[in-house]
């Protein structure tokens, strides 16, 4: 009793120790974004040195300048720095904590960033001190006067503590914490549902608690912006033209974007804490303890596939799922996953929708020629490596060790360096197989411009490098079979054949059915010869879906797509594997 | 003794330390590395706070690596590539503006033509190190003089065609989609519009494509399948008698002679070829930590030590105006023609959108000049495969 008792307490403390930290780093993320701007070293109280801290007038005059600088001020917003870029689009900065100002290269970063109006701010601290922040304002002159003045406002801070800023939030996770505890001591039987209420009563309080944040500061945004236009009508708009005061339309952008993290989180801790409260959780815990000697053999290796293996596949399949492509190589990878507008299942729906047997670039055309390509080639693999292999099986041949080197010869060569000499010896011009075919009188081929040839090609070199695997497996399973078999069979009087097909055949099987499995899946992905050999064919004929997935991902950059290709080669091999694997009973010994 | 040896090395590791260290790309072969490692040697013996590091990328993977490596940080600070993926690298933030930096008459310095491509969307990108345009080399044993237009061109290479022997007239990469420009621009045609639009299937292109199309199937001059190798391997055997490459291919020539000269004027619309002119320029990561010693790296990589070197060592067509007026390179036997070319040239697109471009257009001119296709339905082809990709892929603009 005490043990259970233990162990989810421990898993629950972890796991709430993963949320915080989780929140923070989300806040943090967008903290990070805005220091870089406002990092602020040289300091400038009043006008009469505006001249040394103006970066560039281009033109505009210092008292125009000057009138901008006292519009913007107030009491509790000096202006620290101005610059005026190319004439027409004034940045200025305050700071009320009358911190000192490096202006130009940071300026000019900022001109670039607002530039790209898309990359505003999702998420941005309110301030909790009472004049810590920072304001930039970004107008647009004509003629001297302001036509356009665009604000921006954020709580900086030049040391950020977590624990006293997110109090609140802390204070939340820890109740909901203790009353679980509370239950789990006191009435374990309910502890489980009772828990899960309250998380998801933390998960709102949470959700509710940043929203109320957001909503002060765009409320007190709404009061700034009054007073700036007030201010600016009267001092700058000589002309009697109206002044347009914009502000960011991010605060729907903000709200989603909390709405999806909350989302993405409570579905992942929810799941996580009903792994833990149903028991699940302690009895792998108890297993880990109770092996732990062998799982720390194990463990290096297990490390090593989950960030080779799982790690990818992970991110693959995600990544399936969305439109990730050229443009989105700069942005976040965390906001990117974490918005779940990003997600839908477009890719497949171009994929699988049009069927058209007659595009090479229809997916259906390259299915069946790679479904044609794979029965193919692994026929002509099985049946030559098992023909050799009898030949080879035969104790009396002469020089059999030196045939067998020779026969393993082509499997042992790196297939990369073999695609590029077959493909250098089906040059139509300087090949080695036009040659000798016009050595025996024909024509030569020109082997890479028709479909047909260029798959005959394929075909060939990846014939050569296929079929030693096959004799090797078949060699080692015939070695297996005793002879007395063969010895009863022809005292029974059966020919050679029917030895080979009721002795031979059957004691083969559970050794070829596995490598006929590996050898298809093999073959279905056989990247290397298709794009080194043909390169995907005239005009793509020759492709296989790998090939076209790698066209798609890397030519193309259109990662989503092609990871989504991918899934579906996946499922089909799957489904593959797991069908024949049944119906064949291969891993079934044959003595079974 | 080894207690004088250890602080000395801690000394030194400290004073190593204490500087900063510029992290350069490029994908340099041959004569440019060496030139440019010398370079490289020159800006560390002259400058003590900074200290350049090249590393050299092969050049199949190197946009590809860019891309990968700046956004995680683990990018160089400085890296020397083409213009043509600025477009790209500027709106995904790879590569910082480095018009902070510019002094006033920076863009004065460099040959016209020069500068604009560094430019995208205002904001100028990098410093351009020099010019590369495909050129038409010739074997001086086999053509005496050179061709001043395409009739005289496929004249000469047919009296030099025998293909029996393996020798041809005009070897170049005929299915190469940037080689063909010369030919596609000349007929007067355009990859995009006015309107950054794709108008691939231009009556002008198709007519270029019917051009090579021509130059291999009816003229028979130019061998089946060329790769690049063939090119080299052809040139260097003697067997080649006129090669359309750019300025690397003579880093790739063995003891063959060679000459060069200005592309020739297409006889059936009277204009000269305008093959793609591409500026090689040092760009600034926009992860970078040290930007301001990157920049000092950039400068002197462009400016006129440099340049000399890079021009006369590496046999490059360097960019900057001044190169041209030392007479070393005023006597070279190739640099002024190479300028000349370049005149005659237009800048490949730098647009993000060229990067979809590439694949169509290359598997376009291969169909037809295969005769898989007609040069209409090869481009037809391409055009919508260009639309179809451009549509899907994510770009923000």
């Amino acid at each position: 009793m005490k043990k259970h008792f233990s162990w989810r307490i421990i898993a629950l403390a972890l796991v709430l120790v993963l949320l915080y930290l989780l929140l923070i780093r989300l806040q943090s993320n967008t903290m990070d974004w805005q220091n870089q701007r406002y990092t602020l070293d040289m300091a400038y109280t009043d006008t009469a040195s505006l001249e040394a801290v103006l970066s560039a007038h281009d033109g505009v005059s210092v008292d125009t300048i000057q009138q901008i600088i006292t519009a913007l001020q107030s009491s509790n917003h000096q202006i620290q720095s101005i610059a005026v870029v190319q004439g027409r689009t004034f940045l200025a900065h305050s700071d009320s904590s009358m911190v000192g100002a490096r202006i130009t290269k940071e300026i000019f970063d900022i001109q670039r960033e607002l530039q790209r109006e898309e990359a505003l701010p999702t998420l941005w601290q309110a301030p909790t001190t009472s004049d810590a922040s920072a304001t930039l304002y970004r107008g647009i002159m004509h003629n001297g006067h302001v036509t356009e003045l665009i604000v921006y406002h954020t709580g900086m801070q030049q040391e950020f503590t977590p624990v006293a800023s997110r109090l609140p939030i802390f204070l939340v996770l820890l109740g909901f914490f203790v009353v679980a505890l509370l239950f789990e001591y006191f009435i374990p039987r309910y502890s489980a549902p009772i828990s899960l209420v309250c998380f998801v009563i933390a998960v709102v309080l949470i959700t509710s608690l940043l929203n109320a944040q957001f909503i002060r500061d765009y409320n007190q945004w709404q009061e700034y912006l009054g007073q700036y236009q007030m201010r600016l009508d009267a001092s700058l708009n000589g002309t009697g033209a109206v002044l347009d005061v914009n502000i960011p339309h991010w605060y729907p952008k903000i709200t989603s974007a909390i709405k999806t993290w909350n989302v993405t989180l409570s579905v992942v801790f929810g799941l996580l804490l009903l792994f833990i409260l149903s028991g699940l959780f302690e009895k792998s815990f108890a297993g880990l303890i109770e092996y732990r000697m062998a799982y720390s053999y194990v463990f290096p290796a297990m490390f090593g596939v989950f960030l080779l293996v799982f790690f990818p596949f992970i991110y693959g399949f995600l990544i399936g799922f969305t439109n990730y492509g050229l443009g989105d190589f700069g942005s976040n990878l965390i906001s990117y996953f974490s918005n779940l507008g990003n997600y839908s299942l477009g890719n497949f729906i171009d994929i699988l929708r049009t069927i058209d047997l007659t595009d090479p670039h229809n997916f259906y055309y390259t299915l069946l020629h790679t479904i044609f390509w794979t029965v193919l080639n692994v026929t002509l693999h099985v049946s030559i490596g098992v023909g050799l292999a009898l030949i080879l099986n035969n104790p009396q041949l002469k020089g059999r060790t030196f045939f067998r080197v020779l026969l393993i010869l082509p499997w042992a060569i790196p297939n990369y360096i073999t695609a590029l000499i077959w493909r250098g010896m089906f040059h139509k011009q300087f090949g080695a197989v036009n040659g000798f075919l016009e050595l025996l009188g024909f024509q030569p081929i020109s082997w890479f411009t028709q479909a047909h040839t260029a798959f005959l090609a394929n075909l060939v070199t990846n014939v050569w490098l296929g079929f030693p695997f096959m004799m090797i497996i078949a060699l080692g399973a015939l070695q297996s079979i005793p002879k007395e078999l063969y010895e009863a069979s022809s005292i029974d009087g059966s020919t050679r054949w029917q030895s080979f097909w009721n002795v031979t055949f059957p004691l083969l099987k559970p050794a070829m059915i596995p490598a006929v499995i590996l050898g298809t899946i093999w073959t279905f992905n056989q990247f290397n010869v298709i794009y080194l050999v043909s390169g995907g064919g005239p005009d793509g004929a020759t492709e296989l879906l790998i090939t076209d997935a790698y066209k798609l991902a890397f030519e193309q950059y259109r990662y989503g797509y092609a990871a989504a290709y991918c899934i579906i080669i996946f499922a089909l091999l799957l489904i593959y594997g797991v069908f024949t694997n049944k119906v064949s009973k291969a891993s079934q010994g044959v003595y079974e | 003794m080894k207690r004088v040896f250890l602080f000395g090395f801690l000394l030194l590791s400290i004073f190593a330390w204490s500087q900063t260290q510029v992290i350069l790309w490029h994908s340099y072969r041959g004569d440019e590395k060496a030139a440019l490692k010398e370079v490289v040697e020159a800006f560390n013996a002259s400058h003590t706070d900074i200290q350049i590091k090249a590393l050299g990328i092969p050049y199949d993977a190197f946009a590809d690596k860019i891309t990968a490596a700046i956004p995680r940080g683990k990018g160089p600070d400085i890296f020397i590539y083409a213009h043509d993926r600025i477009g790209g690298w500027a709106e995904a933030g790879i590569i910082d503006p480095i018009s902070f930096f510019l002094e006033e008459n920076t863009e004065e310095q460099f040959v016209e033509g020069s500068w604009e491509p560094m430019i995208y969307d205002g904001e100028v990108y990098g410093l351009p190190m020099s010019l590369k345009s495909i050129i038409l080399f010739y074997n001086p044993n086999i053509i005496k003089t050179p061709p001043k237009t395409t009739d005289e061109m496929i004249a000469m290479a047919k009296a030099h065609t025998n293909a029996e022997a393996g020798e041809y007239g005009l070897v170049y990469e005929i299915a190469n989609f940037y080689y063909h420009a010369c030919w596609l621009q000349g007929f007067g045609g355009r990859v995009f519009d006015d309107n950054n639009q794709p108008v691939l299937n231009s009556p002008e292109n198709i007519r270029s494509f019917q051009f090579a199309r021509d130059l291999y199937a009816k003229e028979k001059i130019v061998p089946p399948e060329v790769s690049n190798v063939l090119v080299t391997t052809l040139f260097n055997e003697g067997k080649a008698g006129m090669v359309i490459s750019g300025p690397w291919f003579r880093g790739e020539i063995n003891d063959v002679p060679y000459e060069i000269a200005l592309l020739p004027e297409i006889s059936e619309v009277g204009k000269p070829a305008i093959p793609f002119m591409s500026t090689e320029g040092v760009m600034m990561s926009a992860k970078s930590k040290n930007k301001d010693a990157a920049y000092v790296a950039m400068e002197f990589l462009v400016q006129e030590k440099a340049a000399t070197i890079m021009a006369l060592k590496g046999k490059q067509p360097v960019a900057l105006k001044k190169v041209y007026d030392n007479p070393a390179v005023k006597n070279d036997k190739y640099l002024p023609k190479f300028r000349a070319q370049i005149a005659k040239s237009r800048p490949m697109p730098s647009i993000p959108q060229m990067t979809s471009v590439w694949s169509p257009a290359s598997t376009a001119i291969a169909a037809a000049v295969n005769g898989n296709k007609t040069p209409e339905e090869a481009l037809n082809e391409a055009q919508r495969k260009v639309v179809d990709a451009l549509s899907k892929a994510g770009y923000k603009k």
